[in-house]
């Protein structure tokens, strides 16, 4: 269950987040969200893929982790293995929300921060404090609302990158079939791809407006991601 | 109704043109009602025709965007204020379009039992483009911002805004109840941190005043100019003037221009209200007294300091864009701890 409460300096004046990372956490996930502006550390480091929103049916970016459920092999007792770690794994346990404020005769949605109080990491004792002695934002804070942010932005590129594919009919669905040491097969299914092939076969102009959207370099480094399947390949195995 | 008269006559100008708008009256310090000053706004003239006609111009301009409006019970009688705890409102807000809220406003002019809709301080240019094409003031169309304000019979406890502001009624009838700024102590003015449409507002109620509660207000009276705007006239409000705002009639459109006479960089006074409420009012009284000398020689009647050379005047010097975003920059660091 999450407790998801608007921050304040005074309700969370002595909460602390720690955020080391370890299983049991709420971080055994086996994907997450990730946005444009973070492909190429991403991209580094996880296998990269779309897959459809369970609720809205929308397409969105993910990075896998594992194979089952809630497994995450980049996570293990002595933290979070790997150089990168996606934003909306690094935000937790803060979300962005959206309040009505009148500015200047203007409606205005105007971002604000969220934390959910029933995150394993919340505590009164060990981590980062979230506030100043005196009640003025931790670098710590301020660097969970930059992430945010980063977010916010994130969310509308990366749609806006997806239809650029879907309008050229670039996205296809794939299935991951992966063989382990111990013979055991795994199938990963309602995972979507780029068409390296009919990216190849597109006109001029296509190619080029991709090219000057900065879209053909996401693509490329959509496609580089998947030689980090191995990687997890070899985790799990190791697991074995 | 009122429960006063006026102590303090306004300075008008009769049949008002946009030429009697002088530098000079725009930077008064007392407020000045210019008579029939919009009155050929094509918003004017249809108001005139009926209420209807009114709403129906403006919604020509209407571009849909949401608009954020107050909404209060009819037993509230448009006062929208406190409730009788101040630990609320008598209002609520809602998010709407313009609209709806004329509609809304229209259908309560006939049914007494209606809840009262408002809208207060919205951008024309956000959500009326092209109406200034055709109702504006010349000699303020850069303004930085230009409000509508719609509603059936209301009141808006006195307050005061920072800004110089010109308001123009447009349709209907508007009374404006001015104080001097320096009445504040006579107003019995809420909360600072805790106001019904952002500035503080006194706590009288201009129609029943409880005098038991609150005795100085008797004193303010001998300061008190009403002012009955009706379609087409405008007043001038300088900045910080108190005003206690009513729309008279069933269906009451006023038009405001905001601005202030000093550059854009400057900070917000009540910013500095509140820092000084932070880090002066508590301390002991001698050292309160010492501060007070510091900023009435550097704030308020700033002290020669031709004894520093020109190049290390720094911040003593006229603030310029450069010197305020420093200024700026050091006390978001310094206010963070």
């Amino acid at each position: 269950m999450a407790n998801h409460q608007l921050l304040d300096n005074v309700t969370h004046k002595d909460v602390k987040v720690d955020t080391q990372m370890r299983p049991g956490r709420g971080d055994d996930i086996s994907f997450t969200n990730v946005f444009v502006s973070e492909f190429r550390q991403a991209q580094g480091c996880y296998p990269m893929f779309f897959r459809k929103h369970s609720q809205t049916g929308k397409f969105e970016a993910i990075a896998l982790f594992g194979f089952g459920e809630q497994e995450n092999l980049y996570l293990n007792d002595q933290g979070w293995q790997a150089n990168y770690i996606p934003l909306s794994i690094q935000r937790r346990p803060f979300l962005i929300g959206f309040q009505n404020i009148q500015k200047d005769g203007v409606l205005e949605k105007e971002p604000v921060v969220f934390i959910d109080m029933d995150s394993p990491r919340v505590n009164q004792e060990n981590g980062q404090a979230i506030f100043l002695d005196q009640g003025g934002q931790s670098e710590y804070l301020q660097n969970i609302s930059s992430i945010l942010q980063s977010i916010h932005l994130g969310h509308q590129q990366t749609n806006e990158f997806i239809d650029a594919l879907l309008a050229l009919d670039l996205i296809e669905s794939v299935s991951i079939k992966v063989a382990l040491d111990d013979n055991s097969q795994h199938e990963l299914n309602s995972l979507y791809t780029i068409n390296e092939e009919k990216v190849a076969a597109l006109d001029g102009d296509d190619l080029q407006k991709l090219h000057q959207q900065g879209y053909l370099r996401m693509i490329h480094m959509m496609d580089a991601s998947m030689s980090n399947l191995s990687v997890l390949i070899e985790k799990k195995n190791q697991q074995l | 109704m009122l429960a006063f008269s006026s102590s303090v006559s306004v300075e008008e100008v009769a049949n008002a043109t946009f030429e009697d708008l002088t530098p000079a009256r725009l930077s008064s310090t007392v407020p000045i009602v210019f008579r029939g000053l919009i009155r050929d706004w094509p918003l004017v003239k249809a108001g005139q025709q009926s209420a209807s006609h009114g709403a129906d111009y403006i919604r020509q301009w209407s571009n849909g965007k949401p608009v954020q409006a107050f909404e209060a019970p009819h037993e509230v009688q448009g006062r929208f204020f406190y409730n009788e705890q101040l630990d609320g409102f008598n209002f609520k807000p809602k998010n709407t379009t313009l609209d709806r809220v004329l509609d809304e406003i229209l259908a309560s002019i006939n049914d007494e039992q209606a809840p009262c809709s408002y809208l207060g301080s919205t951008s024309i240019d956000h959500i009326m483009p092209g109406f200034r094409q055709h109702n504006d003031v010349p000699a303020l169309a850069n303004a930085p911002l230009v409000s509508i304000w719609a509603g059936a019979q209301s009141r808006i406890a006195a307050h005061f805004d920072v800004p110089d502001n010109l308001a123009c009624c447009a349709v209907g009838k508007r009374r404006f109840t001015l104080f001097p700024p320096e009445q504040l102590e006579n107003l019995y003015i809420g909360p600072l941190d805790f106001t019904p449409a952002g500035p503080p507002a006194s706590l009288v109620d201009f129609y029943q005043p409880d005098f038991a509660r609150f005795p100085k207000f008797k004193l303010a009276l001998q300061h008190c100019s009403i002012v009955e705007l009706g379609p087409g006239d405008a007043i001038f409000i300088p900045s910080m003037w108190w005003h206690h705002v009513e729309g008279l009639a069933g269906f009451n459109v006023l038009v405001n221009y905001w601005w202030r006479q000093v550059p854009h960089f400057m900070g917000t006074p009540m910013d500095a209200l509140n820092h000084a409420i932070l880090s002066i009012r508590d301390l002991p009284k001698a050292q309160r007294e010492n501060w007070q000398n510091m900023f009435e020689k550097y704030v308020f009647s700033p002290m020669d300091t031709d004894h520093i050379p020109t190049h290390r005047k720094g911040i003593l010097d006229p603030l310029d864009e450069q010197r305020a975003r420093q200024l700026r920059a050091t006390l978001i660091n310094k206010l963070n701890r």
